[in-house]
């Protein structure tokens, strides 16, 4: 199981974060993720490898600055 | 240190009503005269506060004559009518205005710390300072003894850093925290990127911190004036100081703010613990993050200075920039050693970095050292310098190094390569001194492009493509060359290209939430009208949209984060009576926002021409940069022109690149223009400042004098 947002979703072997944003509604507004403590910019979404456990926290960057 | 008095006023406070104290002072340096004026209803309808009503005490101090050394150029600072609010987060801005020496025009800047609340509480909604003096003075305003004064001032430190410390020490008697204190430094004496430090003091350090209005060289205004200081004092401070109308709906409406923020910081951005430092990689993911003076937008060695090595330089601790701001932003790093200049050896607090120093003093310098970072900065605050400014004034510089536009004949010396922090340090002095080349640099890109090309020989085109300053003012530390938007959002800017208008890069370029003309120009009038809200209510923007509730995204406009405007709506009724909803925040605006554009044509700087940005602001001005976004940018011709387009020399896909994207740019502005209720050459129309009931004679007059009558 991994965590998004305190919500629990199942994990399988080799899931990229790509995969864990498109089972979310609305996941596609996420520009930052956050896995474990550490930032995940959207160009790294594909290549990323989610592992068991993950904790994942999207960030609001979206009109900020 | 020496004071003699030169002019003194006594006054009685007066109670403070609905976030208003009613009344402004000004003080004129000159002839040392001290006086109150009444803040009349439609004064307060009209500009509601902050920013605006600066605007209008400096419309009416200065002409279109009037140059930014000039006596009658006025320094107006206010707060607003929220500023001062200790539970809602983000409550304690001032506003600080000048007509500035690198735009020749109206400038605004925003800054934390306590002054302005403090003023208003103290029995003044806006200051106005006008006038030189012949001696430095210092203007003391205490709130808790009815007292103004001006005082001459002798022997007193040079720079902010032990100038705010030993006048705190002086003037508070037994309670520091009741002081705070704006400066500049001798940075601000001899360039013109001089800033404003506005302090506060950090009771758990036992030491003063500061936060700077920035941009502008407001700060040389002030040098200028030959004001060392100026000094409020106040007490405490509690929900009821602002006497606001509503007292329960405001603390019902704070406390959901800030019990949000408390809540969801730590799994958003993490504000509270690492400030705006995380920007840094994404930024850098995204090419975005300036380097080599905006020529690429990314660079391997950025995780030197990231997010992750200032997490463990800050000094951890609260960190508000106003009391009870729970965003808590505004970090310092404990003991740092400076390698350099005056304080080379010695232990300082370092009140920052922030985001945009490190972009602008680090990558876009081609500086990937954490160290070297914090030096810049600590100097940049004791000096009075802006961060930004120097960043990208410097990173200009080194670009026409490299291109060889100028050489060591012309840096005296100085190998002015980037990644050189050397030079970059040896530079910085200079400038803050007035010595060397570093005299010429402090006059800023504009200026520095009329002496290379002039008196250097230097490709005048070039200097233009590569200058990244905007009507006169250095940009902000975003890269725009692939989002369209926000080429507008700094082009259109009123001050200049600052980004704090409107930040849309993510929406647009990421996103591609806004594909027509149309809907980009919808972006640039809701964007730059609601965040110049703030500033009038004496605000932070930093709650608004830096951490969202959870079910934003669930709303049709995330962006908007409109459960938040509900709430600044409610906070503002809760305050001042004045119903509000959030539609009419855009309109409140609107009117201040149209006046300052009226205000820039009045100075000579409120048409379509004066919207232009610099090509590299645009697309890529070299073949480098070309090739190094080669697949980004045949993509695009492709896309544009057709198959083949992408054929031919790298050097001709830039020009047919260039052609297009300019005239993109061009198609933007007559969208906004349209838009804002602006003529095609850039100016409100009568109808529009007549519907924002801003018609007043002396508008009209601009208007007319411009040929704009209906
Ligand atoms: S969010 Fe940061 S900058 Fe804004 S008021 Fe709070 S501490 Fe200051």
């Amino acid at each position: 199981m991994i965590c998004v947002q305190d919500q629990r979703l199942a994990w399988h072997p080799g899931m990229t974060l790509d995969q864990v944003l498109d089972a979310l509604e609305k996941g596609h507004l996420y520009a930052v993720v956050r896995v474990n403590g550490k930032l995940i910019s959207k160009p790294f979404f594909a290549v990323t490898k989610v592992p068991d456990e993950s904790i994942i926290e999207p960030l609001p960057l979206i009109a900020g600055g | 240190m020496k004071f003699t008095q030169r002019q003194t006023m006594q006054y009685q406070r007066p109670e403070i009503d609905k976030g208003y104290a009613n009344q402004t002072l000004h003080v004129d340096v000159g002839d040392y005269s001290i006086s109150v004026k009444p803040v009349p209803e439609k004064m307060k309808d009209t500009f509601i506060g902050g920013k605006g009503f600066d605007l209008w005490l400096m419309w009416q101090a200065v002409k279109s004559t009037t140059r930014w050394n000039d006596p009658e150029n006025a320094i107006c600072i206010a707060s607003g009518p929220m500023g001062g609010t200790p539970a809602y987060p983000g409550s304690g801005k001032s506003i600080v205005t000048a007509l500035s020496p690198l735009t020749d025009s109206v400038v605004d800047s925003n800054v934390g710390g306590y002054f302005g609340p403090y003023l208003k509480f103290a029995g003044f909604d806006a200051l106005e300072i006008k006038g030189k003096s012949d001696k430095p003075v210092v203007v003391v305003i205490d709130g808790l003894d009815g007292y103004v004064g001006i005082e001459q001032a002798q022997d007193l430190p040079d720079d902010a850093y032990a100038l705010s410390a030993v006048l705190t020490e002086k003037f508070a008697r037994g309670k520091k925290r009741n002081i705070s204190v704006v400066s500049a430094g001798p940075g601000a004496k001899h360039s013109y990127w001089g800033c404003l430090n506005f302090s506060w003091y950090d009771t758990k350090r036992k030491m003063v911190r500061y936060k700077q209005a920035g941009r502008g060289g407001i700060g040389t205004v002030f040098e200028d004036k030959n004001i060392k200081a100026l000094v409020v004092r106040w007490d405490s401070v509690s929900l009821d100081t602002n006497r606001p109308a509503d007292k329960d709906a405001l603390r019902k409406v704070a406390k959901k703010h800030s019990k949000e923020i408390v809540t969801l910081d730590p799994k958003q951005n993490e504000m509270a613990r690492i400030g705006t430092t995380h920007l840094v990689s994404i930024m850098n993911d995204f090419d975005l993050l300036p380097t080599n003076n905006f020529r690429y937008g990314r660079d391997p060695r950025s995780t030197l200075i990231d997010r992750d090595v200032y997490e463990k330089l800050f000094d951890p601790g609260f960190d508000g920039c106003w009391m009870g701001c729970t965003v808590a932003c505004a970090h310092g790093v404990r003991d740092f050693i400076p390698m350099t200049g005056p304080y080379k050896g010695k232990s300082v607090f370092v009140d920052g970095p922030e985001y945009e120093t490190i972009a602008g003093c680090g990558s876009n310098l081609g500086v990937f050292d954490p160290y070297t970072i914090l030096e810049i900065n600590f100097y940049c605050d004791a000096y009075g310098l802006d961060t930004i400014s120097v960043g990208t004034g410097i990173a200009f510089v080194m670009e026409c190094y490299e291109m060889e536009l100028i050489n060591q004949k012309h840096t005296g010396g100085l190998e002015l390569n980037f990644g050189n922090r050397t030079a970059a340090m040896q530079l910085l002095h200079q400038i803050a001194l007035g010595e060397g080349f570093g005299k010429i640099v402090g006059l800023g890109i504009r200026k520095m492009k009329k002496i290379f090309a002039g008196e250097y020989g230097a490709d005048a085109a070039i200097l233009e493509d590569i200058g990244m300053e905007s009507k006169g003012l250095e940009f902000s530390e975003y890269m725009t060359k692939e989002s369209l938007a926000q080429q507008g959002g700094y082009g259109m800017a009123l001050k200049g290209a600052q980004h704090d208008e409107a930040w849309l890069i993510f929406l647009d370029m990421v996103h591609n939430f806004m594909p027509t003309f149309e809907q980009k120009a919808e972006a640039l009038h809701w964007f730059p009208m609601f965040r110049t809200w703030f500033g009038l209510c004496g605000l932070c923007k930093l709650p608004w949209n830096d951490i969202v509730p959870e079910d934003n995204k669930d709303t049709p406009e995330p962006a908007k984060v409109m459960k938040h405007v509900q709430w600044y709506a409610q906070y503002f009724t809760a305050v001042t009576g004045r119903n509000l909803e959030p539609n009419g925040i855009i309109e409140m605006s609107e009117a201040v926002y149209n006046f300052q554009r009226v205000f820039n044509l009045r100075m000579g700087l409120g048409r379509r021409e004066h919207d232009k940005i610099p090509y590299r602001a645009v697309g890529p001005v070299t073949v480098d940069e070309y090739e190094s976004r080669k697949q980004r940018y045949d993509k695009q011709l492709i896309q544009i022109f057709g198959d083949g387009a992408a054929d031919g020399t790298s050097e001709e896909k830039v020009a047919k690149l260039r052609k297009y994207r300019q005239d993109q740019y061009e198609q933007l502005k007559d969208a906004v223009y349209k838009r804002r209720g602006w003529t095609p050459d850039g100016i409100p129309t009568v109808a529009t400042v007549k519907r924002l009931g801003i018609d007043f004679p002396e508008v009209l007059e601009v208007l007319k004098a411009n040929g704009v009558t209906e």
